[in-house]
């Protein structure tokens, strides 16, 4: 014992050492020490809705689009198995409808489609609830239930879909030159799609020759963008033939079924649309930017119904990739942390470089919001291959309230959202061969020819002779009878019914223009050569016009900016001279679908022909575009709604603009 | 439940120990006491941040707190000069973090640490008073993490929790001020499981008091 005791002696001092390196590694020092509580798989972003078809408080929706979609930031796990629910409801004595709910193939949409042969109710508030879905990678539940509403007219949908803009662009006759070989190819349509009907079947890419190039189809809700991103660089110096199907077993539709009308055949018939292009060198490959803001940063004063833009520098000189813009890459806070949820995250239309979140309440006066554009290889890229980044994430914040400027909204349309036009209790006639509506007309008038030259998708024809023809890619809604067709052997009192409601819709629309405040006159009546921010201008004399020039309407980077002209009397656009048509030019992210012209008596369009007239134009003694015996096509991108007098129309083309 | 079930088999453990023949020994006898010190966590920053990652968050900074105090009631019996057995109840304390993310959210996390455990011990008298000793042994810990997330940051189970055998050991000095109150210095490693799928260590540094039931001499 006394030997250990001694060997003790001599092992103290080794003791102490190691006792006290463990002490110091408890102490400060952790060498050696494994780590603990990393988080696994445990936390993280849950899916959040990035758009909803119909959108959040539209209204007019029409009876047969009896798809509701909602886009999501991330794939799924499967609806019904995960406990998750997708519901459409609305107020007694209206029915709830039934329905089934599926995913797309990408699991990041979800729909909820009406039992086969039912409609939407007309008139009718309805509320569409998805309530515990779940990130199929992580598990993870969105945070709370997505709730949002919709109002339905009483029209149905029977406009076939276009595309309304391609990258690359589609020249007449083709092929476009100078093509990038290493871009995906994109196809802007005019209304939502039906998912299942955009798929590597109704959109193909072939070249050399009919030689299929592989490829990936994707579409985006909100942005209704197609998109073909091929799987390999394309070959330089080849001419390629991009098709979205309009014919065969598996075309293209519309949420009410509308087979996509092409460039293949004219209206009424659906068609493909095809478009060819030859490529050069490859697109330029720099990071991506974000060019402006609105809010800008560190602003006060916003409105609570604002929603927040962002408009990107794209060196490449492509569109950004609409699937990379959503809720997970474009994400509001305030106040502090709180997510702002989104009533939609999409990408513009004309240019494909502005992002626009739209909250889906009010935000709160008062309360600092910051908004955060993610960058990285997860953030938002342009549509180059391999695709451009942001090279890092992008933050500012603003202030909302007191207002300091407008918060103009756009006026309620109603069941009349769907009119091109409508000529009031008088009636509409057009004149030639090249006139298309691409919407619904109608009118209250009874009189057999108060509706002139006019045939619909239906087969309704109303007194059309060989040199005055025009298409309704839609439906004539009349208190009379057709020349031929359905409607020919009386009155469809459904339709009357219907252009009733549209002509009191308009009315009300109408009159909520006029109770706006009265804003200024900057041109002293006359809008030409002019350059304005959004908000409401008031013409001083009684009337407005564009003569001399065009007016440019800059909506400073807000995709949702918003014009009101009001005018006690007329609106005239085009001269001075019978052969100076003149334009709207919509900048920075203007949209058609925003303006609005309040016109006491009448309007005048380009009575020579030709020029792009944009907006709503409710006025209260008729409208007149172009004037018979020009053959230059004047177009309008929106509606001209009559509430009295007719409307005529020479070769002319409206576009109503997708809600 | 479980916890209370672990103890009763423990203490089933050392009295099937001490009750066998090789018990019997000059400088045997029971006794017990209590630790109280600082347990150290390292908190595994990277696999929070990777983790973040994974689910669409990138981690702009992570706040720890990697301190806590712990503490341990042990009872046991030494077999002889050099030889004890022990058991007890332990609890490491609370560790935790703050992370900030982007897209613009929080998470917080945080463990806690209790169990019991058996160990041999080694023990090396220096003087009649003072020795020093070695330990190794089992460790049976729950561990209840809490999770919430802020902002962007959402937390799938807020509060995993895990219970599991793992080992554990440790060195210490002890001087005995009468034959039956002594007082020890130890530094121990115990491995656990974090509850969220990683295992690591939690350091104990302690001091305590012991009393010997049997009121013979002290050990060494």
């Amino acid at each position: 014992m006394i030997k250990v005791i001694s060997y003790s002696r001599y092992l103290l001092w080794p003791m102490v050492l190691l006792l006290s390196a463990l002490a110091a590694g408890c102490g400060g020092g952790s060498e050696g020490q494994g780590p603990i509580l990393g988080i696994g798989s445990n936390a993280g972003l849950a899916p959040t809705v990035t758009a909803v078809a119909p959108v959040n408080n539209a209204t007019g929706v029409m009876l047969n689009d009896t798809i509701i979609t909602a886009a999501f930031s991330e794939p799924l796990a499967p609806i019904m198995a995960s406990g998750a629910t997708f519901m459409v409801t609305c107020a007694s004595p209206c029915v709830n409808p039934t329905g089934s709910v599926a995913l797309d193939t990408t699991n990041s949409i979800a729909t909820f489609t009406l039992t086969s042969g039912t409609t939407f109710a007309p008139l009718t508030l309805y509320t569409a609830t998805v309530t515990g879905v779940r990130s199929l990678a992580t598990g993870l539940a969105m945070a709370s239930p997505y709730v949002w509403h919709f109002t339905t007219g009483v029209t149905l949908d029977t406009t076939r879909p276009r595309v309304t803009n391609t990258v690359p662009a589609t020249t007449n006759p083709g092929p476009t030159t100078g093509v990038p070989t290493n871009m995906a190819i994109t196809a802007v349509l005019s209304e939502e799609m039906a998912l299942a009907t955009i798929n590597g079947t109704s959109f193909t890419l072939t070249g050399p020759g009919a030689t299929a190039v592989a490829g990936t189809v994707s579409y985006a809700v909100g942005s209704r963008t197609a998109t073909f991103t091929p799987a390999t660089v394309l070959a330089t110096g080849t001419t390629y033939t991009a098709t979205i199907k309009g014919t065969g077993a598996t075309p293209a539709t519309d949420l009410a079924g509308n087979v996509l009308s092409g460039n293949q055949a004219p209206l009424p018939a659906a068609s493909d649309y095809v478009w060819t292009f030859t490529t050069a060198a490859s697109v330029l490959s720099a990071n991506v930017s974000v060019l402006s803001t609105n809010p800008v940063a560190g602003v006060t004063g916003v409105c609570p119904n604002a929603t927040i833009n962002a408009t990107f520098n794209v060196p490449s000189g492509l569109r950004i990739d609409p699937a990379t813009v959503n809720s997970a890459t474009f994400i509001v806070t305030g106040p502090a942390l709180t997510p702002v949820t989104a009533a939609s995250v999409v990408l513009d239309a004309a240019t494909g470089q502005i992002a626009t979140f739209t909250p889906l309440g009010a935000l709160t006066p008062g309360v600092t919001y910051t908004a955060t554009i993610i960058g990285g290889a997860s953030g938002v890229k342009d549509l180059a291959i391999p695709a451009n980044e942001i090279a890092s994430n992008f933050i500012w914040s603003f202030t909302v309230g007191p207002t300091t400027g407008n918060c103009l909204q756009p006026v309620v349309l109603g069941s009349a959202l769907s009119f091109g036009t409508f000529g009031g209790t008088a009636g509409m006639t057009n004149t030639g061969t090249q006139t298309v509506i691409n919407g619904d007309i109608g009118t209250i008038a009874t009189g057999t020819s108060s509706v002139a030259g006019f045939n619909d998708t239906a087969g309704d024809v109303y007194t059309e002779t060989p040199a005055n023809i025009g298409i309704v890619n839609g439906t004539i809604y009349t208190c009379t009878n057709s020349t031929t067709g359905p409607t020919s052997a009386g009155p469809n009192p459904v339709y009357c019914t219907d252009a009733t409601q549209a002509r009191l819709d308009a009315q009300t629309a109408y009159l909520a223009l006029a109770a706006m405040p009265a804003g200024p006159d900057p041109g002293a009546g006359n809008l030409a050569n002019l350059v304005l921010a959004p908000g409401v201008y008031t013409a001083a004399s009684g009337s407005f016009m564009i003569q001399g020039g065009n007016l440019t309407l800059d909506a400073q980077g807000n995709a949702n900016a918003v014009w009101v002209f009001q005018m006690a009397t007329s609106l005239t656009v085009g001269g001075p001279g019978a052969a100076a048509p003149q334009s709207i030019i919509l900048i920075n992210g203007a949209q058609a679908k925003n303006v609005f012209w309040h016109v006491g008596s009448a309007a005048t369009i380009n009575a020579a022909g030709g020029g792009t007239m944009v907006g709503t134009i409710i006025s209260q003694a008729g409208a007149a575009f172009s004037t018979v015996g020009n053959t230059t096509i004047t177009t309008l991108n929106g509606r001209v709604l009559s509430l009295g007098a007719s409307v005529t129309l020479v070769d002319t083309v409206i576009n109503v603009p997708a809600p | 439940m479980k916890l209370a079930r672990a103890s009763v088999a423990l203490g089933l453990v050392v009295f099937t120990v001490i009750a066998s023949p090789f018990a019997m020994a000059d400088d045997s006898g029971w006794y017990g006491g209590v630790n109280i010190g600082q347990s150290r966590a390292k908190i595994d920053d990277a696999r929070i941040a990777s983790g973040l990652l994974g689910g669409g968050l990138t981690t702009t900074s992570i706040t720890n707190d990697e301190h806590a105090t712990g503490y341990k009631l042990f009872g046991g019996y030494q077999f002889n000069k050099y030889f004890a057995l022990e058991g007890g109840y332990l609890d490491l304390g609370k560790f935790g973090f703050t992370a900030t993310t982007v897209p613009p959210g929080s998470l917080n996390g945080t463990i806690k640490i209790r169990g019991l455990n058996l160990d041999a011990v080694g023990i090396l008298p220096i003087t009649e008073k003072f020795s020093a000793f070695g330990r190794v042994g089992l460790l049976y810990a729950q561990a209840r993490d809490s999770f919430t997330g802020s902002g962007y940051v959402n937390v799938l189970d807020p509060n995993p929790s895990n219970r599991s055998i793992n080992y554990k050991f440790g060195l210490g000095l002890q001087y005995d001020f009468t034959e039956s109150v002594g007082m020890r210095v130890e530094a121990e490693r115990y491995r656990i499981n974090d509850a969220v799928g990683n295992k690591g260590d939690i350091d104990l540094v302690s001091v305590g008091l012991l009393y010997r039931f049997s009121g013979q001499a002290p050990t060494p």
